[in-house]
């Protein structure tokens, strides 16, 4: 009985394994790759990227044309601190990757190297391609800051932290709007929220369910105007500004939309007005001045821009965006008034 | 009769138990708990129905009767009505030994607060070892009387401070030549208010509420007037600011400019880097420089924080210990003074994304010349072990190696059965308990007795070496040392408190691996003041005396 029972077992683990052999011998190596990569990206949620590199790299070994395979193999080999890493990358933008997430890697990876140009310019093509990726806002203000460029590095970490904003308002504006399904408020609120996160489509639907709602609440108007911009109507926009002004006379927003739509268009008296009647309206708000700021460097006004982000400052004296800014502006004027170099 | 006797052996495997002809692994502790002496840790309710109930415990390492033996100290807590529980301190005997120490010896506690952490330093350079205890409650200042029995100075001096306090550091401060401490300070608790709000939900369980959403409290540095007593220092408005969630804390001239600086290991807020003005001021610069937020710009749930030399290149490296599903944080300093998460690089994100870690520190824990790295472990939430695939509540402690490079691995078995029984590991100290020359360590257990690891691992050869400051900085915190093996420089920064709400002995251990003295030591003094000592040799404690420039050398085990 003794030695039945070992042999017994002995029988059965070999029947399993030549049948297990035949099934894998039947799939085709791209199916078991596929296995391989869905396998890798369990554990990967597991923490486990030493593991999850080493299937994806066998995976590969089966089906080697698996660019996202490669990518995937680039990022678990970073995150293990394993060699190879431009290795895989390189694989995979050779068979053509070009994605946000792929640029956000290749910026990693030369980050990891120390390696600051390279990784920004990396983190600047991922903005490109997906402007609302905020962890490549994140590292390309790292960056920048190492990189000496404090003006730059404070402007990503502010888009940072806005789409971090963003993302928080969007989660608790869409629980509250589902909650309330027939409040027209939070189903502008909710369009505002998706607008800000650069999901247009998302925020058109919204916004239709708030006017279907009511069609008087000033945040709808709001971002209906700003959809009708990004898609080159500007005179929708322009109604649907002028209709958040009637409806809620001391919000700056439509003024500060209207004046980047006089700059686009050249009308540079225009733009300065409206930019002026943003702050009129909203005089005790640092960010109108931020804003205001911003439209009169653009208008090459260093001087009247630099009054704006004074004034800013004296409403909120620690914003760093707004200290940068400042410093900016400063930088400028010194550059205007620096002597022309000779033409040979 | 020694009560040696009462350590239970947790688990014993024997060394080289999973291959008998292999050589004995370089990192491997066993594990022993001081059960036998009535004392336990007591946190709260079992469910932890409170933020309040999920940590503490912290632990010292210190000789505190001056017998030159280190002894533990242990930190009570306090049960689920509030009511605080006893300290303790045990006495070693140099073998790995201890006897707890009478109960009349002061340590009782004090109605008022809960005890959390402990600084155990000679903060007023008199050559015995205080106790500065954080509570939630006044804090306790106990000056010892140099026998290991203690006098509460907490009122006389001016350090109980109110709040809520889990980490605190001596320092000068200023400059002055008298340690000044900083105090970090956590939740302005409300039971009540807290109760009112309810349970909060993770992975599916109610847990308790906290600590985001509730009120944080500030920091404070209290400025040593050289009389025995301090007082509260304006240090500029931001101090006061924007408070966080604070845990651990470090000392160290970050900026190399003569003055020390701390690092602020914040609890789901960003953590803080105060760079000294002068003694004139304090400005955090974590943010600018790097080393406030995780690689994806989140604040971490800083818990523990210690620095070391990861790399041998002379620079310091932080690491913090953090919540489960998150990485245990590696920053390096660059030379160009920017911080950068070097985690990955350093192969410390995968076998630290399941655990939730406290006490921390750098290492030479196989005496082979590089620091190695240690943490202690266990969720705040018992509700976790009912989350299929979750993270459990108790969890194993772990060592990394160090490759020599910068670059670590979990060493085989996990290094070795002390460190592998799951538990509720929180506070955490290390020193030298039987004078063998290798690194113990013991961790603070919360709900549960203190636990001895001793290091029996096949080590190096070592030294050790015990700096002897000028005046009130008598353990002469903030200086560096870079001790010279042939070609090769390890770099220490003597500081206060390091890892979890516990005091290590702050005396400087040395690997060598095969190597039989370090050729030169180099001393940067906190006031600037320079000394090159050496050769010393492996196998001694080197006491050097600031002021007079002398090496006293004498056998570990004299």
């Amino acid at each position: 009985m003794r030695l039945i029972q070992p042999l017994f077992l002995l029988t059965v683990l070999l029947v399993a394994c030549s049948g297990g052999s035949d099934s894998e011998e039947t799939r085709s190596p791209q199916d078991r790759a596929r296995d391989l990569i869905i396998e890798a990206q369990e554990i990967a949620t597991t923490g486990n990227t030493p593991k999850a590199a080493e299937l994806l790299a066998r995976s590969l070994a089966l089906d080697p044309d698996h660019v996202g395979a490669w990518h995937r193999l680039g990022e678990m080999r970073l995150l293990s601190g394993l060699d190879g890493v431009f290795e895989a990358l390189d694989r995979a933008q050779a068979m053509g990757l070009d994605s946000a997430r792929f640029h956000q890697t290749r910026g990693e990876a030369y980050e990891a190297e120390e390696q600051d140009s390279q990784a920004k310019s990396e983190f600047a093509m991922a903005l490109e391609r997906e402007p609302f990726r905020k962890e490549a806002w994140f590292r390309l203000a790292q960056v920048e800051r190492r990189l000496g460029n404090d003006f730059a590095a404070a402007e990503s970490l502010a888009e940072f932290a806005r789409i971090d904003q963003a993302e928080r308002s969007l989660m608790t504006s869409l629980q509250a709007a589902e909650a309330q399904p027939e409040d027209a408020m939070l189903a502008a609120a909710t369009a505002s929220a998706h607008l800000e996160m650069g999901y247009v489509e998302e925020a058109q639907e919204w916004v239709d369910r708030a006017f279907a709602l009511r069609n008087n609440i000033p945040e709808a108007h709001m971002v209906a105007g700003r959809i009708a911009r990004l898609q080159g109507d500007p005179d929708t926009a322009l109604v649907h500004f002028e209709l958040v002004t009637s409806l809620s006379q001391y919000d700056p927003r439509p003024w500060i939309e209207r004046s980047e739509m006089a700059l686009s268009a050249g009308d540079h008296q225009a733009a300065r007005n409206y930019a002026h009647q943003a702050t009129d309206v909203a005089g005790a708000d640092p960010r109108v001045f931020l804003a205001q700021a911003r439209i009169l460097i653009a208008l090459d006004a260093l001087d009247d821009a630099l009054a704006s982000c004074e004034a800013a400052l004296l409403r909120d004296p620690k914003r760093e965006e707004t200290l940068q800014l400042h410093a900016h502006i400063w930088d400028l004027m010194v550059k205007a008034n620096e002597p022309a170099g000779k033409d040979d | 009769m020694s009560k040696r006797l009462g350590w239970i052996l947790l688990a014993s495997l024997p060394l080289g138990a999973c291959d008998p002809g292999a050589q004995d692994p370089s990192l491997w502790f066993e594990a022993r708990t001081l059960s036998d002496w009535e004392f336990a840790n007591v946190s709260g309710t079992a469910e932890k129905d409170f933020v309040s109930d999920s940590f503490g415990a912290g632990v010292a390492l210190r000789d505190f009767n001056g017998d030159g033996h280190l002894d533990i100290f242990a930190i009570g807590g306090g049960d689920a009505q509030g009511k605080a529980n006893g300290d303790a301190l045990f006495f070693g005997d140099g073998t790995g030994g201890f006897e707890r120490a009478p109960k009349e010896l002061s340590l009782e506690a004090t109605a008022g607060g809960r005890a959390y952490g402990v600084n155990a330093r000679d903060f007023d350079g008199d050559g015995d070892v205080d106790l500065y205890i954080t509570r939630r409650g006044p804090n306790r200042l106990l000056c010892n009387r140099g026998d290991g029995t203690f006098e509460d100075q907490s009122e006389v001096s001016g350090l109980g401070d109110p709040a809520w306090s889990t980490g605190a550091a001596w320092l000068d401060f200023n400059g002055d030549g008298v340690l000044d401490l900083f105090v970090v300070n956590h939740i302005d608790f409300d039971r009540d208010a807290v109760n009112e709000r309810g349970k909060s939900l993770y992975l599916g369980q109610n847990v308790y509420y906290g600590p985001t959403g509730l009120p944080a409290q500030a920091d404070h540095l209290y400025l040593g007037q050289g009389d025995g007593t301090f007082e509260l220092a304006d240090v500029g408005p931001e101090l006061g600011s924007n408070p966080h969630y604070g845990f651990g804390v470090i000392v160290f001239d970050e900026d190399q400019d003569g003055d020390l600086d701390l690092y602020v290991a914040n609890d789901t807020t960003p953590n803080q880097l105060w760079r000294n003005d002068g003694g004139k001021g304090m400005s955090d610069q974590a943010a600018r420089l790097g080393c406030a937020l995780s690689m994806e710009g989140g604040p971490q749930a800083g818990m523990g924080v210690a620095l070391g030399d990861a790399d041998g290149d002379l620079q310091p490296e932080l690491f913090i210990t953090n919540f489960s599903n998150d990485y245990f944080t590696l920053y390096r300093r660059g030379e160009d003074g920017f911080w950068r998460d070097r985690t990955t690089r350093s192969r410390l994100h995968a076998p630290t994304w399941k655990s939730l870690g406290w006490a921390c520190g750098f290492g030479d824990l196989d005496s082979d010349g590089d620091q190695d790295l240690w943490a202690f472990n266990g969720h705040v939430y018992p509700q976790m072990d009912a989350v299929p695939n979750g993270p459990r509540y108790a969890q194993v402690a772990q060592v990394f190696e160090n490759d020599g490079s910068g670059r670590f691995s979990v060493p085989e078995h996990g290094g070795g059965p002390g460190m592998g029984t799951p538990r509720s590991g929180r506070g955490g100290a290390v020193g030298d308990l039987d004078h063998d020359g290798d690194l113990d360590m013991v961790m603070g257990v919360l709900d549960g007795s203190p636990v001895v690891l001793e290091n029996t691992g096949r080590g190096g050869n070592s030294l050790m070496v015990e700096l002897v400051g000028e005046g009130g900085n008598r353990e002469a915190i903030g200086a560096t040392v870079e001790g010279q093996v042939g070609s090769k420089i390890q770099k220490r920064w003597v500081g206060s408190q390091a890892g979890f709400l516990s005091s290590s002995d702050p005396r400087l251990h040395f690997g060598l691996g095969e190597g039989q003295q370090l050729d030169q030591l180099r001393i940067l003094w906190p006031n600037g003041s320079r000394l090159d000592v050496g050769p010393l040799q492996a196998g001694q404690i080197h006491r050097i005396d600031q002021a007079t420039g002398q090496v006293q050398s004498e056998p570990r085990d004299h």
